[in-house]
Order: C-alpha cells, then structure tokens, then sequence
C-alpha cells in the first residue's frame, strides 16, 4: 500500500506541514446538531463570524437562543445516572449524546440536582436527583412537576422512572417544539411536592426551580409505509420519526369502529390486547419499545422505539384473528 | 418497557426497585462502533487530517477552513447513519469530506469515466531520477508545493488530497470517490507525476 511513498516528491507531500487552525474544532463544535440546516459550504464565514458576534453581544437575545454558548458546555460524559434508569429510556451508552447539567435546588430539607438532559423530535428527557435519598421521589402523579421553555410554552410530562433507593429519576416530556427548537431551548423545571414512597409520610411540599439549556439532538423523517387492511381495518401510517435513539411510528386506523384498538381476548388470566405493534431491528432482535399512546376514540396509535443500529427495520401491526400487516422502515 | 399514556401511571412505575449498576462510564466502548462515534471524538481523530485535505483542494486557506467545517458538521450530523458493516469509519467520513469538498466546486464530480481511462493506459512510466527531485523539491517551500498542488486539475488534487492530505490507503481513496483500490492506486500515481512534471515545467 506504501509503494507510492517511495518517491521524494511523495514522502514530502506526506509530512507537508500543514498546522491546523486552532479555531477549527470549536467552530464545528459550537455549530453541532443543525437538525434542520442543510449543508453548503459558506461563502462569507468572516462575515458570518461578524454577526455571530454581534448577536452574541445582546444579552436578551442569546438567553433566547441558547443554542451556541450551550453545545460548547456540553461536557461527554455523565457518571451519575445509573443504567438502568438510562436504559428504560432508552438512553444507555449514548453518554456523548446527554448533555451534563449541574444545577440544584433546595427546599424543605431536600436537596434536587438536575443531572442531565436529553432532547429529540420525539422527547425531552430530564435527568434527576433527590437528596437524601429515602425514598422520596420528585414525581407525585405528574401534578407537582413541570417544565417551560424561554418562551413561556410548557412541555407535558409523559411519564418517568425512578430509583427510589438512590434518589435518581428519569422524567419524560413532550418534545420542545416552536422556536426554541432551532434555537435551543432554555428549560426550567419546577416543582412542589416530593412523594413519600414510605408508607409512613405524606408528600412533602417544597419549591424547587431548576434551569438548563439543551439543544434538540438529529432527527429525520421517514417516508411513511404504505396503508393496510386488517379485517375491516384501514390501516393508514401517518408519521415515521428517525432520531439517533429512537424511532417514532403513528398511525391512523379506520373502520374497526368503537372500541377496535382495546379489543381484549381472554386467556384465562388477564387477556391480551388483540390490536398490537412490533418492531424488529435489523440485526432480527425485537425493539425495545418505549410506550404507546392509544387513542380509541380517534383511532390513533403512537408508539416509540429503541433505535439500536442504522438498517431496515421490520413493523408487524396486528389485530388477532383479523390479520397482519408487515412493513419495513429503512434509516440508513 | 414502560407504557403510560397518561402521567398518573407514573406512580406505579416509580415503585420498582432498581439495584446499583456501573455508570456509563465505566462501560469500554470499541472505537469501531457507531456508539463510540461522538462529535467528539469525530473531531479529535479526524479534524487534522480532513483539515490536511481541504487545504490542499481549496484555492486558499479560508477556503480550507470552510471546506473543512462544513464537511465535519456534515459528518457529526450523518454520525448516526455510519454502518461500520459497510466500511470503515475512514472510507464512510471521506466519502461525506470529498463531497463537502465537490460542493464547494474543489473535485470534479466526472471522476469515474477518467480514472477507468487512466487504469486502461496502464501504469505510469519511469520516475525521474530521485537525487534531482531531491535537490528540486528542496529549494520548494511548503506554502510553494502546496500551491503547485492546489493549481493540479480537480481530479488530481483530490486523490493527492486523500493520499497524503487525509493519509487514506488505496482501499480507502476507492470508497471515497468510487474506484477500485487497484484504480485508485494509479490514479495517485499519474497524478503524483503530473505534479511533478508541472514542477519541472515550473523551475525551468
């Protein structure tokens, strides 16, 4: 492979000393995750630089686009959310892509840490710690807890986990959507009440107000499969979401009438769920599925999924005894 | 693994226990993977040599920078689309760089047709004698060969570019611009000696 080093002329290409700008790295850094921006070399980067500078230099206007000054914060790693909390969202071993925070807040005698963040197309995951650690956790049926971008929208809480042992949770809320999505979002997260797992006390009220700035990681949208019949069923699919975790896939169902996607078949224990999605990696192994929101009334199925590797995926939707539906999702 | 479309069922998923697991960073990761690609470590290993070769296809070193910010960004936003199953890290991110670089009208894009002409004719002739390349290449300062590579046709600054701007093997030249590495491996060596014949025609 080396025979073409062989001459004067290539060994002095080779170590051509050419010294790398230093502002290179933390241009390209400051610029990351661009979902939306297509590419093109820049004509003017000096002039660009002039009005970046010149933005930067008004305080109201980068507190409301935060995007810049936050990716450069980001720090790699995150060594105090455990495993398993990241798993159950999805999130385990993605350290690079969780931006670290260090904010807390005290109240009543607990102490609340924002660890991390994560936020996509598809969700916007805090990461969470209360301290001391027994057994009182930060979720209270989703009432005590919200969270709202700068421009005053607030994201709904979809669910969460927690580790009641060592104070850590995980919270999910809606995607940030609107400007702060382009231009990153600064977050804070408010809330009232600690629950008591021990059946000893009751909910303990507080005040704790948490800041943090994040910016939404990639995502693509898919072409979406073509519609299917299951019995009576139309099976039309609306929305397929590729983001560097997950995969997001909506559909509409028509003509099952009321009642259609919890149609229950009895199995001698609890039953089943008649109507149900599968999603298969390309390596053949099941997707971990992250939840689903069934919405009977209007025929809506939304369910998230691990993204594991790049590849076809394979969509099974079924409804027992009425059929199946067989689609592939390819994110290469 | 958990299933709540509304808030209220957070509850009963906040009552499993879980017990101490290692923390992420405990895990090793294997630089091949895509999940040890981060923006991160994507500009530690590859920002010189990406750098190496814009400055040598663009016309001028803001240019070079140009042409090699864009093409890492490109590079960190497509970081979830790299199948190590289709190649290596290298031929993958070359293939996005020379693209940047084509974009910025720096590699011609009717390289294909060219290089099989080149494969046909055969392999180049004899090099001229080493001592006197030797001498010449010495009076030649950096920024001097650098320019007489920036001033090659877009197809030869681009395989010069990747050969000894990005340090890429015949293998990976190929993948990044459609050749076999055999025809790769030519058209570095044609274009080396068009290089050097535009020196000589140069200094005489």
């Amino acid at each position: 492979m080396n025979d073409d080093l062989r001459s004067p002329l290539a060994r002095r290409l080779a170590t051509l000393e050419i010294p790398v700008p230093p502002e290179l790295v933390p241009r390209v850094m400051a610029a990351r995750r661009p979902a939306a921006r297509v590419g093109g070399v820049r004509l003017v980067p000096r002039l660009s630089a002039a009005v970046a500078l010149v933005v930067l230099a008004f305080g109201a206007a980068s507190y409301f686009a935060p995007r810049f000054s936050q990716a450069l914060a980001d720090a790699p790693l995150l060594g105090n959310a455990t495993g398993p909390l990241l798993r159950s969202v999805g999130l385990a071993g993605l350290d690079g892509r969780i931006t670290t925070f260090s904010g807390a807040a005290v109240s009543s005698g607990y102490r609340v840490e924002l660890i991390g963040g994560y936020a996509d197309a598809i969700r916007t995951i805090v990461l969470l710690r209360v301290q001391p650690a027994d057994r009182s956790v930060l979720l209270s049926n989703g009432t005590g807890v919200t969270l709202t971008d700068q421009f005053g929208r607030r994201l709904e809480l979809k669910g969460g986990v927690a580790d009641e042992q060592t104070g850590q949770e995980v919270l999910e809320f809606e995607p940030i959507t609107g400007p702060a999505a382009s231009l990153g979002a600064r977050l804070t997260l408010q809330a009232a009440t600690l629950t008591a797992f021990a059946a000893t006390r009751d909910g303990l009220q507080g005040d704790w107000e948490l800041h943090a700035t994040i910016a939404l990681d990639e995502s693509r949208a898919l072409t979406p499969p073509g519609l299917g019949r299951l019995g009576t069923m139309t099976v039309m699919f609306t929305r397929v979401t590729a983001t560097a975790t997950a995969l997001e896939v909506q559909l509409h169902v028509q003509g099952g009438g009321p009642g259609a996607l919890s149609r229950v078949i009895p199995d001698a224990l609890k039953g089943h769920p008649a109507f149900s999605m599968h999603l298969w990696a390309p390596d053949g192994t099941p997707a971990q599925a992250l939840t689903t929101r069934v919405d009977d009334a209007l025929g809506l199925v939304d369910t998230v999924w691990v993204r594991s590797a790049a590849g076809v995926y394979r969509l099974v939707v079924s409804d027992e005894g009425m059929g199946t539906i067989e689609r592939t999702i390819d994110i290469s | 693994m958990y299933d709540f479309g509304r808030a209220e069922r957070i509850q009963n998923v906040a009552t499993r226990r879980f017990r101490p697991d290692l923390h992420l960073g405990a895990h090793p990761l294997n630089p091949d993977t895509p999940e040890a690609l981060t923006p991160e470590t994507l500009c530690e290993r590859y920002a010189e040599r990406v750098y190496r070769f814009s400055a040598m296809v663009a016309r001028h070193e803001i240019e070079a920078e140009d042409i090699a910010q864009e093409a890492l960004e490109r590079g960190i936003r497509k970081l979830g689309q790299f199948d190590p199953r289709r190649g290596t890290v290298e031929s993958w991110l070359f293939r996005i760089v020379t693209n940047a670089a084509r974009d910025a009208g720096r590699v011609t894009s009717r390289r294909l047709a060219l290089w099989q002409r080149l494969v046909a004719q055969g392999t180049a002739p004899e090099r001229a004698d080493d001592d006197v390349e030797v001498r010449a290449l010495a009076r030649l300062s950096n920024r001097e060969l650098l320019a007489a590579v920036r001033r090659l046709r877009p197809r030869e600054r681009t395989v010069v570019a990747l050969r000894f701007g990005a340090d890429l093997d015949h293998a990976s030249i190929g993948a990044a611009i459609g050749l076999s590495p055999n025809a790769a491996r030519v058209a570095v060596r044609r274009a080396l000696d068009r290089l050097r014949d535009q020196l000589q025609e140069e200094n005489q």
